[in-house]
């Protein structure tokens, strides 16, 4: 008896370990964390699927990585737009001197953020188009919403970098995606128009959300617009920015309420938790301190009337030293808690790209009325009627010059499209030439992709 | 050779004469060294010694001999029996003289049949014992005789056979214990009557009988001996027959010295491991590092198990870190060592593992090697009273030669002049605003302060046979040199209980720590402010603390206060159940579970009033909880001549952590601080919640041949939810053999100076898991919300694909005694070699992220040689001399780097020189005309860029410590030395000299218009100038690099044990008056740093390298105690 007992213990204890040998495959399964939610689980309800959109806004809305400094900043300081007053940092001197190493790491942001988003929209992409167990209207929203963000960040990158890699497959493709080699800008701009009109379908009119903060069909046709109009489809320029205006939805406001986050000018800003900006943090100063970057001198005096709103509004006038510094004030505030997001697309911007684009139709008098709409705002007198079609499509240069300056690039990105830059800015800017329209690519993503060739003069 | 018991209490007067060794390590021959050693002839006729063997010969009636006698004497019989037969006799020489034994002819009979015939009527008795047979002269018994009979134990509670048993002050009167550790011995009735129980390697034992009839009492091994138990993985081995590579501490060694964390007391005492303290701020953390960096990236962190159960803290943060607030905020101390929560004297020994051999059967986790920590278990007999009460001070005990005020002020003159710029109210504060008579002595006023120590432990213990207990309480406050009321307070409370049925086959051993740790320090360590201009006001016109533009008042830094709670429950049970003779079931069970709550505070007050501040406090509260169960099935059989011993088993591990940060802002009264109820606004910072679970299953195979061949194998298979579905698993094994030559003839009859040889080798693969959790998920995390509702990004690339790194361990020893052990001596060459080493590489950023983890081809490759000496000098008498001597020569090498020019890494690393390679400019001395520091240019291109640069020297060629134990009577004195010698800063600089903060005295030769051939540069007060671009380079040159080794004298202890006589009256059974010194003093070629080796995450590469920023260096401290035993 006391044997069998011994043995079968004995027995017991080997099928004991037996059993927990078996099952040791399971045990270190672990699924995701309780703090985070598995790619593929990420669009199975509306809620979380909309998290996921909405943190495509936060990410680019990041001060953290400087994507909404560095947009404005470094092509304002390549042109005529803005200027560098402190000259303390060699790398943002380099903008301004048009002399840009592919070294300089503010460059390399200026390629990599856009991509970090291009990323999140991808897997939204992906994800939302992947899943069944969605609202209909819901996912079809935060589709638009996907695809008109990837558009955005595209649209930056082809115009600072010129033609780059077209990606456009969620993260279970990482490895490959780093190895694309750059596309040309036909195909980059084929592919925004694509997702802008794809967008347009699939947005409602409707914002989603408060304060105008995230994309409606208005804003990705206030964009599309403004890709025709770089493409130079001035046809389809006109007829998308036509859409926006006669929505009636939107209007102008006198300047000083134009960038307050309930301004009826607005069609698409990204929202701050505080109501602060990062142009207003980067503009506005103390009536003492020299302001790092202000309005380039000779955009200051280019101001046709010093009676324009904008120019008593959006600028102020500080003199430290005895020298004058031109502030941008479009933003009042820097510090605390305001009502101030960051404003993408506004409705001022969409009257010149349907003035641009009808001028070069030869519609001359449509022309003049949106450039118009924009002057009264500012206080300035109807334009001539018997202006020349050229000198309309140079009074849409100057109207967009000075209604447009400190804000995305605009002014460097009008003079790179209608081929301006070259007379403009030669002798103004002594080291510029030729290659200095297009950034070069950073050094780090040439080692680490050998596929991508360097824009040149690089 | 004649073989005879040793007698205890016999002393024989040993002389040593000291001569000088030079060792050459032919693996460093570059950099040789001189070693002086303290070794020793034995003056003495006769080599007595017992060898203490397992019980595996054949009985005496299975042995066949041939043997004759004529007209012999017993001894010389016995000479011929052993010299024809593998046994030996254990007899008392004085017993057997002029003993004749009967004639027998020459024919073969069983060796029982000699033996009988051999002592018929000569009144001599024998019981064979193994491969010993014991002989004894019978003893008439008297008519007044007592009789007493017991059982012993060895250490783990096993019977023990072998054991003398005699009576004290008659020798005569004496036995052994049988097999079952049994003795029973006839004595005349005495008073006091006392038996002594001693063998070879164990400490004797006295105990007194009193009106006892049976005694039972366990038995010790000496520390140091052969026969002392070495913990190994899931087991234990002896110092004799261990085939791994271990390094061990006791009791002994860590109750000399007054620390709070246990791992501070093993630094410099274990060979291969280097040990750094991040700062002397009380609860702050130890590194460990044993045999180098066997990473790029991931964690270094040994395993640590204790009492059989792994502890493990680390959960998966960046960088790698056990701390127990890696999640969580911090104070002056930084990251919080989970030792602080393990009172030392709780500790009974620590063994550290470190070849694969001794470390594969930990798998994937031995690669970092491993720390076992044994606590202090329960003896049974009487109730033993253990009371410690020490008290006593701590300071920093060395301070940075810095310039007075006269010296410092004439610099910054200096510099304007040398810069052509008047000084002005913006750029001079020190020259034109602040007083230039008064000045501050910042190390005094910040960290001038005497700290206090004060601690009491109690501990009880006792227990019958079968129940044993170990009860201990302590209670240590220490309190910082800082101004203010810091202190940190630590009641630590323990119990073991260990339980044995009847019947032997049945035994628990129980285990349960719970830790309290309340600790208030200021948030940062203000010492990095030693430097500040000395005529810096501190306070304004109207007595409040002054502010300056670019300067943070220190004692603003004060009011910052950290309080830091843990309470910490470690609880553990191993059941063993003996199903059939010689296999065992157990069972491992372990729950540690940590509660960390933290509230660092920042009043208004202690900020710059021109920011219009406000007050915040952060208050983080994390639960960290692990658990393991670990059933084993261990088997042990004499086959062949030999021993086997087998064990299977598996393992089951779950860490979880959880943290909350919180932010409490708009506070409407600094007062309320402490509480998240009246701040105005409070925010979550974060809240991380992490899992990791881990098992494994294992099996060891061990052979012992003849008590000579050693064989090990061990194999794992280890699964760890950090690694995806395809990579989860990984395999781990490793061989050892050891061969113990000093056990052939050959080596007895030629080398009888020889007492104890080994050769021992292993090779194996370990892993390491130390990364990230989830790595290979695809997972959306919380980013901040916009517009009021929640979002979600996806912040890092998973990778599938990812694996276990792994390391190559080779390793091979030499361990010789020499004298009956009394010189010892371990040499031991390792090569480790790592790879599939998983870092985070560079990923094109069109991809959406700059960076992935993933396993990188290349290798590390550690590489050394170890020696351990250990030799009692001088035993004269009551006087003795111990000595023990490590050295560890070590090499790291990244071996292998495919592609690395075109990787991420190239600027990083250099195939063939250490991972932490650094390279320096070489510095040309001072351009006497312009007072700027001039370099090589090495590729005479005109300009001074990095690739003028040359790989300097780094690391530590060879560190170790010497240990010089003294007793004379009831007196005790050791001395405990360390050194290292090691590459880095020589001369600390701060920012420039002229520039707007004072600098060391070294700056004081510096170059001036007057002093042009000065080998240092001048001063500069303005950024920009020519000497101060010169000092751009400055810090990464050879100007201040190179020999930065130390010495210090890490500890001293004298203790005096008060004589029985005065103990006696009061029922106090043994006392101890001591005094403790630790961190007494450093030597250092560098002496413009507080310490030598404090090391801070994100400072310079490499352990222990010291810091060029100031940090609390580990304080000397003083204490003077008692320790009595009732």
């Amino acid at each position: 008896m006391k044997k069998l007992i011994r043995h079968s213990y004995f027995k017991a204890s080997i099928l004991l370990l037996a059993a927990t040998f078996t099952s040791c495959k399971k045990f270190v399964e672990l699924g995701a964390p309780p703090t985070q939610v598995l790619l593929q689980d990420a669009f199975t309800t509306d809620a979380s699927a909309q998290s996921a959109v909405l943190g495509m806004y936060t990410y680019i809305n990041a001060a953290a990585n400087g994507f909404l400094t560095n947009e404005h900043i470094y092509p304002g300081l390549s042109s005529d737009d803005l200027q560098y007053n402190t000259a303390s940092d060699p790398q943002i001197q380099e903008f301004a001197n048009n002399a840009i190493l592919s070294t300089n790491t503010n460059a390399l942001s200026s390629w990599s953020i856009p991509y970090s988003n291009i990323k999140n929209a991808n897997n939204c992409i992906s994800g939302l188009e992947g899943s069944t167990l969605l609202t209909a209207s819901v996912k079809s929203q935060l589709l638009g919403e996907a695809k008109a963000m990837r558009a955005f960040c595209y649209f930056q990158l082809v115009n600072i970098f010129g033609g780059v890699p077209l990606v456009l497959t969620d993260d279970y493709d990482a490895f490959n995606k780093a190895l694309q080699p750059r596309n040309t800008v036909a195909e980059v701009y084929a592919q925004i128009v694509k997702d802008l009109t794809e967008a347009q379908t699939a947005l409602p009119v409707a914002y989603a959300g408060t304060f105008r903060g995230r994309f409606n069909k208005h804003a990705a046709t206030a964009l599309l617009a403004r890709v025709y109009l770089y493409q130079k489809d001035y046809a389809n320029a006109e007829a998308q920015a036509t859409q926006v205006i006669s929505s009636g939805t939107y209007s102008l406001p006198a300047p000083e309420l134009a960038f307050v986050n309930t301004s009826n000018e607005i069609l698409w800003q990204i929202a701050t938790i505080q109501g602060i900006t990062v142009q207003g943090a980067a503009y506005v100063t103390a009536a003492t301190v020299i302001p790092t970057y202000t309005l380039a001198d000779v955009t200051y005096r280019s101001f046709e009337s010093a009676a324009d709103l904008r120019r008593t509004n959006w600028t102020v006038v500080k003199t430290i030293g005895g020298k004058a510094y031109y502030g941008i004030t479009k933003y009042k505030l820097n510090a605390g808690t305001g009502n101030e997001y960051n404003v993408v697309l506004r409705l001022a911007e969409v009257y010149l790209i349907r003035a641009e684009a009808r001028a070069q139709l030869n519609n001359l008098e449509g022309a003049r009325a949106d450039l118009n709409a924009v002057r009264s705002r500012a206080g300035l007198p109807a334009l001539s009627a018997a202006l020349t079609q050229q000198q309309v499509i140079l009074a849409v240069e100057q109207e967009r010059r000075v209604e447009l300056f400190g804000e995305w690039g605009h002014r460097w990105f009008d003079l790179k499209r209608t081929e301006r830059a070259i007379p403009v800015l030669t002798g103004l800017k002594p080291a510029f030439k030729a290659t200095s329209l297009l950034f070069p690519i950073p050094q780090t993503q040439l080692i680490a992709n050998t596929n991508l060739v360097q824009n040149p003069g690089y | 050779m004649p073989l005879s018991t040793s007698s205890a209490e016999s002393r024989e007067r040993y002389v040593l004469s000291p001569f000088s060794v030079t060792l050459r390590p032919s693996l460093f021959s570059r950099r040789l060294i001189h070693v002086s050693l303290i070794t020793a002839f034995l003056l003495c006729t006769t080599l007595q010694c017992l060898l203490a063997t397992s019980v595996n010969a054949q009985p005496a009636e299975q042995v066949n001999i041939t043997l004759s006698t004529n007209n012999d004497n017993i001894l010389s019989a016995i000479q011929k029996i052993e010299q024809g037969s593998v046994f030996r006799f254990v007899y008392r020489e004085e017993e057997l003289h002029n003993i004749k034994v009967n004639n027998i002819p020459a024919v073969q009979r069983s060796l029982k049949e000699t033996l009988d015939l051999l002592f018929q009527n000569t009144g001599l008795s024998y019981t064979q014992l193994g491969n010993k047979i014991m002989l004894a002269a019978a003893v008439k018994k008297a008519a007044q005789d007592l009789s007493i009979a017991g059982m012993v134990t060895d250490e783990a509670g096993v019977p023990f056979p072998g054991v003398s048993v005699r009576l004290k002050g008659n020798n005569r009167i004496s036995t052994a214990t049988d097999v079952n550790g049994h003795f029973n011995l006839n004595y005349p009735q005495t008073t006091n009557a006392t038996l002594i129980f001693s063998y070879t390697g164990y400490t004797s034992k006295e105990l007194a009988i009193g009106t006892q009839t049976s005694v039972s009492l366990s038995m010790n091994p000496d520390a140091g001996s052969l026969n002392e138990v070495q913990i190994i993985g899931y087991g234990t081995t002896t110092r004799k027959t261990s085939t791994g590579s271990l390094a061990s501490i006791t009791a002994s060694e860590i109750g000399q010295q007054p620390v709070g964390n246990p791992l501070a007391a093993l630094a410099g005492r274990l060979s291969g491991v280097l040990i750094a303290q991040n700062n002397g701020v009380p609860g702050g953390a130890v590194q460990i590092q044993i045999r180098g960096q066997n990473t790029l990236q991931s964690g270094g962190i040994p395993l640590y198990v204790i009492d059989g159960v792994p502890f493990t803290n680390f959960n998966g943060g960046s960088p790698a870190t056990d701390n127990l607030n890696a999640f969580g905020t911090s104070g002056a101390s930084g990251g919080l060592s989970p030792f602080n929560m393990i009172n030392p004297s709780d500790i009974e020994r620590i063994d550290v593992l470190k070849d694969a051999d001794a470390t594969a059967i930990y798998g994937s986790r031995g690669a970092n090697g491993v720390v076992l920590i044994t606590t202090k278990k329960g003896q049974s007999g009487k109730v033993k009273v253990n009371v410690n009460l020490n008290t006593g001070f701590t300071e920093v005990n060395r301070k940075i030669p810095m310039m007075n005020l006269e010296q410092y002020l004439a610099m910054r003159r200096e510099a304007f002049v040398n810069d052509g710029t008047a000084p002005n109210a913006s750029n001079a504060p020190d020259l034109t605003v602040w007083d230039q008579t008064k000045s501050t002595d910042f190390q005094e006023l910040l960290f001038g302060n005497k700290g206090h120590v004060n601690e009491a432990q109690m501990s009880l213990s006792g227990g019958n046979e079968q129940t044993r207990f170990f009860f201990n309480s302590g209670y240590r406050r220490e309190s910082t040199v800082y101004q203010g009321n810091n202190a940190s307070r630590r009641f630590s409370n323990r119990l073991n209980l260990d339980h044995t049925s009847a019947n032997r086959k049945f035994a628990i051993n129980l285990s349960v720590a719970y830790t309290n740790d309340n600790t208030t320090v200021p948030t940062t360590d203000v010492v990095s402010a030693y430097n500040l201009p000395p005529n810096l006001p501190l306070y304004d016109a109207d007595g409040k603390l002054f502010w300056a533009t670019g300067f943070t008042n220190p004692l603003a830094s004060l009011l910052k206060t950290y309080t830091g709670v843990t309470n910490n429950l470690i609880a553990n049970s191993n059941i063993r159940y003996n199903i059939i003779d010689g296999l065992n079931a157990k069972v491992n069970f372990g729950y540690t579970s940590n509660r960390l709550d933290q509230i660092a505070k920042n009043p208004a007050s202690s900020q710059n009033p021109a920011a219009s501040p406000t007050s915040f406090a952060d208050f983080t509260s994390g639960n960290a909880q692990n658990w393991i169960i670990e059933p084993t099935l261990d088997y042990s059989r004499n086959i062949g001549g030999g021993k086997l011993t087998a064990l299977v088993g598996t393992s089951y591990q779950q860490n979880s952590s959880n943290t909350l940060f919180l932010r409490g802002t708009n506070y409407s009264n600094e007062a309320l601080l402490s509480t998240l109820t009246a701040a105005g606004t409070v925010t979550v910072s974060y809240h991380n919640i992490v899992k990791y679970k881990y098992d494994a299953i294992f099996g060891r195979l061990n052979y012992e041949w003849k008590d000579k061949y050693l064989l090990n194998a061990t194999y794992r298979r280890d699964g760890s939810s950090r690694f995806g579905p395809q990579n989860r698993f990984g395999n781990f094994a490793a061989l050892g053999a050891g061969w113990i030559f000093s056990q052939e003839d050959f080596v007895k009859n030629s080398l009888p100076f020889l007492s104890f040889g080994k050769l021992r080798g292993s090779y194996g693969n370990t892993g390491n898991d130390q990364i990230s959790n989830y790595i290979y998920l695809p997972l959306y995390s919380p980013a901040s919300t916009y517009l009021g509702n929640a979002a979600t990004n996806v912040a890092t690339l998973p990778n599938e694909g990812i694996r276990w790194e792994s390391t190559k361990k080779l390793d091979v020893a030499i361990e010789l005694g020499f004298l009956r052990d009394r010189i010892y001596l371990t040499a031991n060459y390792y090569r480790n070699r790592s790879s599939n080493l998983i870092t985070s590489n560079a990923l094109a950023t069109q991809s959406g992220y700059n960076s992935y983890t993933t396993n990188l081809p290349a290798t590390i490759q550690n590489r050394g040689v170890e020696l351990d000496l250990s030799t009692t000098n001088v035993v004269a008498g009551d006087f003795t001399w111990k000595s023990a001597l490590n050295v560890s020569f070590t090499n790291n090498q990244l071996l292998d780097f495919p592609n690395l020019a075109s990787s991420f890494y190239a600027s990083s690393y250099v195939v063939g020189e250490p991972v932490n390679v650094i390279r320096l400019y070489h510095y040309l001395g001072v351009n006497p005309a312009t007072g700027a520091a001039t370099y090589e240019d090495k590729d005479g291109n005109g300009i001074i860029n990095a690739n003028d640069r040359y790989v300097a020297d780094i690391g530590t060629p060879y560190y170790g410590g010497f240990n010089n134990t003294f007793s004379y009577k009831g007196f005790e004195l050791g001395v405990f030395f360390q050194f290292n010698h090691r590459f880095g800063v020589t001369e600390i600089l701060n920012t420039r000299p002229g520039a707007l903060i004072n600098q060391n005295e070294y700056w004081l030769g510096r170059w001036t218009p007057t002093n042009s051939d000065a080998g240092i540069p001048g001063a500069s007060a303005t950024a920009g100038t020519a000497i101060s671009a010169s000092y751009n380079n400055y810090t990464s040159s050879d100007a201040v690099y190179g020999d930065a080794s130390y010495l210090k004298l890490r500890s001293v202890n004298l203790s005096y044990k008060l004589p029985s006589k005065w103990l006696a009256p009061a029922h106090v059974s043994a006392c101890n008056v001591f005094i403790q010194g630790q961190n007494l003093y450093t030597w250092a070629k560098n002496k413009y740093t507080l310490d030598t080796e404090t090391t801070i995450q994100g400072g310079p590469s490499g352990l222990g390298t010291g810091t060029l920023g100031q940090v609390l260096p580990p304080l000397r401290t003083i204490v003077f105690g008692i320790n009595c035993t009732f």
